[in-house]
């Protein structure tokens, strides 16, 4: 059984003109060890699938309206506060995209770590200093005594990163949902990043979801990748068939607008993908990629498409078939 | 941060003025030439001079003495309002801001209620209710505060509820208190001191309102309130009796006023530097 299962994830935010459904029958699911990248543009409802999964839909202003996430066999939906918390920091872990705003500017970056163990009634002394130096070592800080004493402004971005991810493997979770971890990083320090959760991935049997709108890094990183679009999953499957053979009209224009070197294409203009995104508030009918799509068949706007397998362990929610 | 407040002359200014003042309250019966309440008829309404350096009132008592005593009653119910409202407030304002939803409701419609009187009316209101004592002046004032520092408070809890380390602290498996006061309140103290500063400036204003109209602190006790009330009645006969304690109660205020300004600029990094 996998550990994470989301199944019709369905979460709806308020809005002038009522509910709105930002997340729409997402289903997936994260294997130990493994890593699952969900690609998708601004808006598309892949922070959504991320807070809601972590239980930080704010209840002033949306609420998870449907479906299941199970974790280990547990329903995470409807979990009181007092459980989520016990799960929190504990088996499920989260990094976020700008590690300077993660980070509480009044503790140094020793304390803040340590406080994930006070938090889970561990305690603050010696002992837990020990850890947080541990911790410091094992995601290759270097000077890790030096950083301890620092305040989040006193060190690089990278180096913050770092911080957030020892921060959130203090008690080696299950699942570690990274949303966009590399955004606001240098694209050395982007590498140096990435490797450094891969590693953790294999060493510590992390399962992982890598949230991103950079389809590169989910084809170097990603075992599997889910593709968001308006908030559905608009096509999944094995990283390497699903970006050498996308089926959907998204996926395949979003593959054309990453630049390549040395393939001849480089000289060309970079593709496109015309108009943007629907806002949660625009109902568009059938497929919410048809306005968009060069695929567009009339049906399209009327009916929404299904995920239906296009090949082993790969699907695509698309009419036109004509990828394949 | 003190040689932040040094190099600041505004600032530098406003420590002075605020120091000053509590030395005088600490130290009055030190430095008092006269006892504040010995009557003495036979120099009633003098001029200053070299042995009155203020003048005496109309029962001849040294007004220079009274106005150092009367510095004591005016700090200390700033002071101590201010530290009741600001305690009280915050908590309302933290938990309001941070919570939302009911819990916001709850605790902000008496505060709206509060808010919603003037000020002086409320506090004679209350006065006249409980009777004139120092004690109920510092809850009378103390209650004007609450929900004036509540709805700072509260704002700033808002609007740190929404950053990133309150999400992390939350995903880490902090409990909502914990969170409050270990990563909410602190980086909303800037703020509250600051609040307090210009709050205290408003409070000594309320107590020397209240004595002016004689609900405050109750004569023969001096205060820069009831001196002034005193003095009013004979103000170009004898025009040092309302001058010099309005001069204090002036300068007080703007201690504390230019010490905020200074302080909020010190405490905001986003400004810090830009003012010289």
């Amino acid at each position: 059984m996998a550990l994470l299962a989301v199944s019709n994830l369905a979460t709806e935010f308020k809005t002038q003109a009522g509910p709105r459904r930002a997340v729409d029958g997402v289903s997936f699911a994260v294997e130990r060890g493994e890593v699952l990248g969900i690609v998708g543009e601004s808006g598309s409802g892949k922070s959504v699938t991320a807070l809601s999964i972590m239980g930080l839909i704010d209840p002033q202003v949306g609420r998870i309206a449907g479906g299941s996430i199970s974790f280990d066999g547990q329903d995470l939906v409807g979990l009181r506060l007092a459980e989520l918390q016990a799960l929190r920091g504990r088996r499920i872990s989260m990094i976020f995209q700008e590690p300077l705003s993660a980070l509480n500017p009044c503790y140094t970056i020793g304390d803040q770590i340590g406080e994930v163990f006070v938090a889970h009634g561990d305690g603050a002394g010696p002992a837990t200093r020990g850890r947080v130096l541990e911790l410091l070592k094992l995601v290759h800080i270097p000077d890790p005594e030096g950083i301890l004493r620092r305040y989040p402004h006193e060190i690089s971005g990278g180096m913050r990163q770092r911080a957030m991810i020892a921060m959130a493997l203090a008690y080696t979770p299950d699942l570690l949902i990274a949303d966009e971890p590399t955004t606001a990083l240098d694209v050395t320090i982007q590498a140096q990043v990435l490797n450094l959760i891969d590693r953790l991935r294999r060493e510590l049997k992390l399962a992982v979801m890598l949230i991103t709108h950079d389809i590169g890094i989910v084809a170097q990183y990603a075992d599997r990748v889910a593709v968001m679009y308006g908030g559905r999953i608009v096509e999944t499957g094995p990283a390497e068939t699903l970006l050498i053979a996308p089926q959907h009209p998204y996926t395949i224009g979003l593959l054309a607008s990453v630049p390549r070197l040395g393939t001849g294409r480089s000289r060309e203009r970079l593709r496109e993908i015309p108009g943007t995104v629907p806002s949660i508030t625009e109902l568009v009918p059938g497929c919410r990629f048809a306005p968009r799509c060069a695929h567009r068949m009339a049906r399209c706007g009327e009916q929404a498409p299904p995920l239906e397998a296009r090949a082993a362990g790969h699907d695509a929610a698309c009419w036109w078939t004509g990828a394949a | 941060m003190p040689a932040l407040i040094l190099k600041k002359p505004k600032a530098l200014a406003g420590l002075l003025l605020v120091a000053v003042m509590v030395l005088l309250a600490l130290l009055a019966p030190w430095i008092a030439p006269y006892d504040p309440l010995a009557l003495d008829p036979a120099v009633s309404n003098q001029a200053p001079s070299a042995q009155f350096w203020l003048g005496t009132d109309f029962f001849g008592r040294d007004v220079l003495s009274r106005m150092i005593w009367g510095a004591r009653p005016s700090l200390l119910i700033g002071f101590s309002s201010v530290a009741i409202g600001c305690l009280i407030g915050a908590a309302i304002g933290l938990a309001a801001g941070y919570f939302r939803g009911w819990v916001d409701t709850v605790l902000m419609r008496p505060v709206d209620v509060l808010l919603s009187f003037p000020i002086v009316v409320l506090a004679l209101a209350l006065v006249a209710a409980l009777g004139p004592s120092l004690l109920n002046l510092i809850l009378t004032i103390s209650l004007l505060f609450v929900p004036r520092f509540a709805r700072v408070v509260r704002a700033e809890a808002m609007a740190l509820r929404e950053l990133d380390y309150i999400d992390a602290a939350r995903v880490a498996g902090q409990t909502p208190v914990v969170i409050i006061m270990r990563h909410v309140l602190p980086n909303a103290l800037a703020q509250i001191i600051v609040t307090c500063t210009v709050f205290m400036a408003n409070a000594i204003l309320v107590e020397a309102g209240l004595s002016f109209l004689g609900v405050g602190v109750t004569p023969p006790e001096p205060s820069w309130g009831n001196m002034l009330a005193e003095g009013r009645n004979n103000i170009l006969g004898a025009p040092w009796l309302t001058t010099f304690p309005g001069v204090m109660l002036t300068l007080t205020l703007i201690g504390f006023n230019l010490l905020g300004d200074a302080l909020r600029d010190i405490l905001d990094p986003r400004l810090r530097g830009l003012q010289a």
